[in-house]
C-alpha cells in the first residue's frame, strides 16, 4: 500500500470515526480519527497526502467550514463528505466547492472503501501531476530571460522568421535558442514543449 | 191583612215595603196565577222595570222563551199535582230585562199561603259577573292545560314520592312513552339507574327545604337510547304551605352533550396532528440520531466480515467489535422507543412521573436538532421535586412546543442564543417548568392573543401549539403563563399541581 497517505476521518461522533476506521483497516488503509474538526485543521501538516472523509454536519463548525479551511490552505486532498437525511442541501454546496464524493448515511462498506481508494487515486494523479508540473517549472526557470521570451512567441505559433524580425535577431539565431529550450526543457518533440508550457500557465503559479 | 193587595198597605205592608226595599237582591212576589204584586227596588235595577210597569202583569214578562211561553203551564202544573220543581230549591235560570237582553239569575222561590189564597216570593240574583269569572277560570285553566300541553318544554308533574301524576306532549315524545305509560311509573324509573341518587337526594332536600333543585341526570327513552339532560324541579304547595308535587322541567341536552363530546375528540384529533407535526418537522433531526448508530453498526460489521475473511481479526478484538455494535444498536433503539412514545395516540395515560425526568428526555430530542447550530441549552432540574399525576407525552409535548418556540424566537436576533429550562417547586405544592429566551419577547397585543387558536407570528405555523399547550396544562389542573424575563425575552412556565396522598379522597 501506498506510503505516507492516510485518511482522514473526521466526525463529531467518536462510533462513527472508530468504526469507519475499523473499516478501512481491515483493507488495509491507514486512517486517524477526528471527532473535533479544529483539531483535525492543527494537526494537518503541508502537503500531506491522502483524503478526507468529513461529516457535514457537526457542532461548532460543520463541514462547510472545514472545507472552506482547506481551500483556504490550498489543500489538495479530495475530500469525501458524509451526510444525514436531509443534509442535502449542504452535500450540493460542498461538491460545487470542489468536493470529491459524498455518502448519505447510513452507507454501504464498499461504497465508502471504493471512494476512499478513488479519492486515493485521484489524490496520488495529483500529486504526481503536481510533481511534473513543479518539475516544470524548474526547468523553466533555468532558462534565460531571451530563451523564455522565445519558448513563449514559439508555443503561441510564431515562426522563426517572425520572431527574428520582431527581435530584430537572425533567423539561425532563433533557431539555436529553440535548440537550447528544447534540450533544456527535456522536451522530446516540439507538440511536448507546448504542453509543458500550457500546463505552467494553467497550473498554480502559472508564467 | 192581604199582602197580596197592592192598595191600601197595612203597617205590615210598610214593614214589608221596607225590607224589601233594602234588600240587595231583587224580589218579585206574584199571586197564585202568576201576577206579578210586589217588585222591590233591587228588581227594579235588575230588570230595567218600574214596579208600576210590571205590578199587575204576568210573571212571565220577567222571563225569555220559551219559559215565558211555559210559566203558566208549570204554574198550573204544581197546583195539580202539587211537586215543587224549583219551590226551595232554587235553580239557575235565565231573565230577561224590559230592554230585552237576557241574563242568568240564581233563583229561589218560596210559596205562601194566607186566607184568600197563596202565592209565592221570588228571590233572584244576577249572577252575570259569577258566571263571567267562572268562564274566564275556566279559559285560564284551559290556557293554561294548553300551556302545559303544548309546552316545548318536556314537563313533568310526580307526587311527593315521585310517581307521575302528568306528562305533557313534549316529555311524552323525549321519552316516547304514552301519558299513561308515563303515569304508571316513577320518575326515577326514567332515570338511568347508576344517575338516580343524586336527584334523589335532591328530591328528599327539596320536600323538606322547599325551592328548586337542578341536576344533570342521564335519562333513557322507552328504546333504551340515552338522554343527557338537565332537570329542573320545584316543590308546589297548598295555600297551608304544605308540599303537594314537585313540577319538573327535562331538558334534553344530549345535542349540547354530542356538540361537547365532539369538540374533545377534535381537540384531542388536533393534539395529535399538531404532535405529529411537531415529530415531521423533527424528521431530520431524529434521522440523524437513527443514522448514527446504524451507520456506526454497518461499519463494525462489515469491517468485522472483512477481517474475519482475511484471516486478520484477533477473536478478542472481534468481540470487543461485537459489544461496540450491540451498544450502537441499542442505541438506536432508544430514539426509537423516545419517537414512538411521542407519536402515540389515543387516551391519555396519567401516571406518577418525575418532571426532571419528562424535560431531561425532550432536552435530549432538541439536542439533536440544534447540533450544528449555536443555540444551546441550559438546564437545570431541582432535585427536590414532588411527582406529577401526568400524561407524561402531554407534558412532554407541551416542553417541546416551548422551546421549539424559544429556539425560534432567537433565529433572526443578534444572540446570545440561550435558551434556559428550568424544574423547580413552585409555591407548596406544584412544580414548575420554566422556558426561558433571549429573543425579543411578545409585544403587549401578542400577550393578550398568545393562547387564542389559529394565532400566529410565524411564516409557517397553524398557531395551534401554545392553545394546545394550554389546553394540556388545563387538562391536568394547571396552568401556562407567560412573562417578560429580565433579559427581555419570552419566558413561559408550565405549572402543574404536585401529587399528594390525599388526592381523590
Amino acid at each position: 500500500m501506498r506510503t505516507g497517505c492516510t485518511v482522514f476521518v473526521v466526525d463529531d461522533e467518536e462510533p462513527i470515526c472508530d468504526s469507519i476506521a475499523l473499516l478501512l483497516r481491515s483493507v488495509g488503509l491507514s486512517s486517524r480519527t477526528f471527532t473535533d474538526p479544529r483539531r483535525f485543521l492543527e494537526a494537518l501538516g503541508p502537503g500531506q497526502a491522502g483524503c478526507v472523509v468529513l461529516d457535514v454536519r457537526m457542532p461548532g463548525m460543520n463541514g462547510l467550514d472545514v472545507q472552506r479551511a482547506l481551500n483556504e490552505r490550498r489543500c489538495s486532498m479530495p475530500l469525501i463528505f458524509i451526510t444525514g437525511h436531509g443534509d442535502v442541501p449542504m452535500a450540493v454546496e460542498a461538491m460545487r466547492n470542489g468536493a470529491f464524493d459524498f455518502l448519505q448515511k447510513p452507507f454501504n462498506d464498499d461504497d465508502l472503501i471504493r471512494r476512499v481508494q478513488k479519492a486515493l487515486e485521484q489524490d496520488a494523479r495529483d500529486r504526481t501531476r503536481l510533481a511534473q508540473i513543479d518539475e516544470t517549472r524548474r526547468r523553466w526557470e533555468a532558462l534565460t530571460a531571451r530563451e523564455r521570451e522565445i519558448a513563449e512567441r514559439l508555443v503561441d505559433g510564431a515562426a522563426n522568421k517572425v520572431i527574428a524580425l520582431d527581435l530584430d535577431i537572425s533567423e539561425r539565431t532563433v533557431e539555436l535558442h529553440r535548440a537550447r529550450v528544447m534540450q533544456k526543457m527535456e522536451a522530446r518533440s516540439f507538440a511536448q514543449l507546448v504542453q509543458m508550457v500550457l500546463s505552467l500557465r494553467q497550473g498554480p503559479a502559472a508564467p | 191583612m192581604n199582602p197580596l193587595s197592592s192598595q191600601a198597605p197595612t203597617a205590615a205592608d210598610d214593614q214589608l215595603g221596607a225590607l224589601l226595599g233594602a234588600a240587595a237582591d231583587a224580589v218579585v212576589i206574584i199571586d197564585e196565577r202568576g201576577i206579578v204584586t210586589r217588585f222591590n227596588a233591587a228588581a227594579e235595577r235588575t230588570f230595567g222595570y218600574q214596579a208600576a210597569e210590571v205590578i199587575g202583569h204576568n210573571v212571565s214578562l220577567l222571563m225569555p222563551q220559551p219559559f215565558r211561553r211555559e210559566h203558566d203551564g208549570y204554574l198550573e202544573r204544581y197546583h195539580r199535582t202539587g211537586e215543587p220543581r224549583i219551590i226551595g230549591i232554587g235553580r239557575e235560570v235565565v231573565a230577561q230585562r224590559k230592554d230585552g237582553s237576557t241574563f242568568p239569575i240564581d233563583l229561589s222561590v218560596g210559596e205562601f199561603r194566607t186566607g184568600q189564597g197563596h202565592g209565592f216570593v221570588g228571590i233572584l240574583r244576577d249572577i252575570s259577573e259569577r258566571k263571567r269569572q267562572e268562564e274566564m277560570l275556566r279559559q285560564s285553566t284551559e290556557e293554561l292545560r294548553l300551556i302545559f300541553e303544548y309546552s316545548p318544554m318536556a314537563i313533568l308533574i310526580t307526587d311527593l314520592h315521585g310517581g307521575i301524576f302528568s306528562a305533557n306532549r313534549a316529555c311524552c315524545e323525549l321519552f316516547g312513552r304514552s301519558q299513561q305509560e308515563l303515569c304508571a311509573l316513577r320518575h326515577s324509573d326514567l332515570m338511568a339507574s347508576e344517575d338516580r341518587k343524586v336527584p334523589l337526594e335532591a328530591f328528599e332536600r327539596l320536600r323538606r327545604d322547599g325551592g328548586s333543585c337542578e341536576c344533570e341526570v342521564r335519562y333513557l327513552r322507552a328504546d333504551g337510547s340515552v338522554i343527557h339532560a338537565l332537570h329542573y324541579s320545584a316543590l308546589a304547595t297548598d295555600e297551608d304551605g304544605e308540599p303537594v308535587m314537585f313540577i319538573g322541567e327535562i331538558i334534553d341536552r344530549s345535542e349540547l352533550f354530542a356538540a361537547i363530546h365532539e369538540a374533545e375528540q377534535l381537540r384531542a384529533r388536533l393534539a395529535h396532528v399538531a404532535r405529529i407535526g411537531t415529530l415531521g418537522e423533527m424528521v431530520s433531526g431524529i434521522a440523524h440520531e437513527v443514522n448514527q448508530p446504524l451507520t456506526a453498526i454497518a461499519n463494525y460489521a462489515s469491517a468485522c466480515r472483512r477481517l474475519m475473511l482475511g484471516g486478520q481479526g484477533q477473536p478478542g478484538e472481534l468481540l470487543g467489535v461485537l459489544d461496540k455494535i450491540a451498544a450502537q444498536a441499542e442505541r438506536a433503539g432508544q430514539v426509537i422507543r423516545g419517537l414512538r412514545a411521542l407519536a402515540k395516540r389515543g387516551e391519555s395515560q396519567r401516571q406518577l412521573l418525575d418532571c426532571n425526568q419528562l424535560v431531561a428526555d425532550v432536552v435530549r430530542l432538541v439536542e439533536f436538532e440544534l447540533r450544528g447550530t449555536d443555540t444551546q441549552l441550559y438546564v437545570e432540574l431541582d432535585s427536590g421535586l414532588p411527582p406529577v399525576f401526568v400524561d407524561g407525552v402531554q407534558v412532554q409535548q407541551v416542553v417541546l412546543n416551548l422551546i421549539r418556540n424559544a429556539v425560534e424566537a432567537m433565529t433572526d436576533g443578534p444572540g446570545p442564543r440561550l435558551v434556559s429550562i428550568r424544574t423547580s417547586v413552585l409555591r407548596p405544592q406544584w412544580v414548575a417548568i420554566r422556558v426561558d429566551d433571549r429573543g425579543p419577547g411578545l409585544s403587549a397585543e401578542q400577550q393578550q392573543r398568545l393562547f387564542e387558536p389559529f394565532f400566529t407570528t410565524k411564516k409557517q405555523g397553524m398557531g395551534l401549539g401554545l392553545s394546545i399547550c394550554q389546553s394540556i396544562a388545563s387538562d391536568h389542573g394547571g396552568e401556562l403563563r407567560y412573562c417578560t424575563n429580565e433579559w427581555g425575552g419570552a419566558s413561559f412556565t408550565l405549572a402543574l399541581p404536585a401529587y399528594t396522598d390525599e388526592e381523590g379522597i
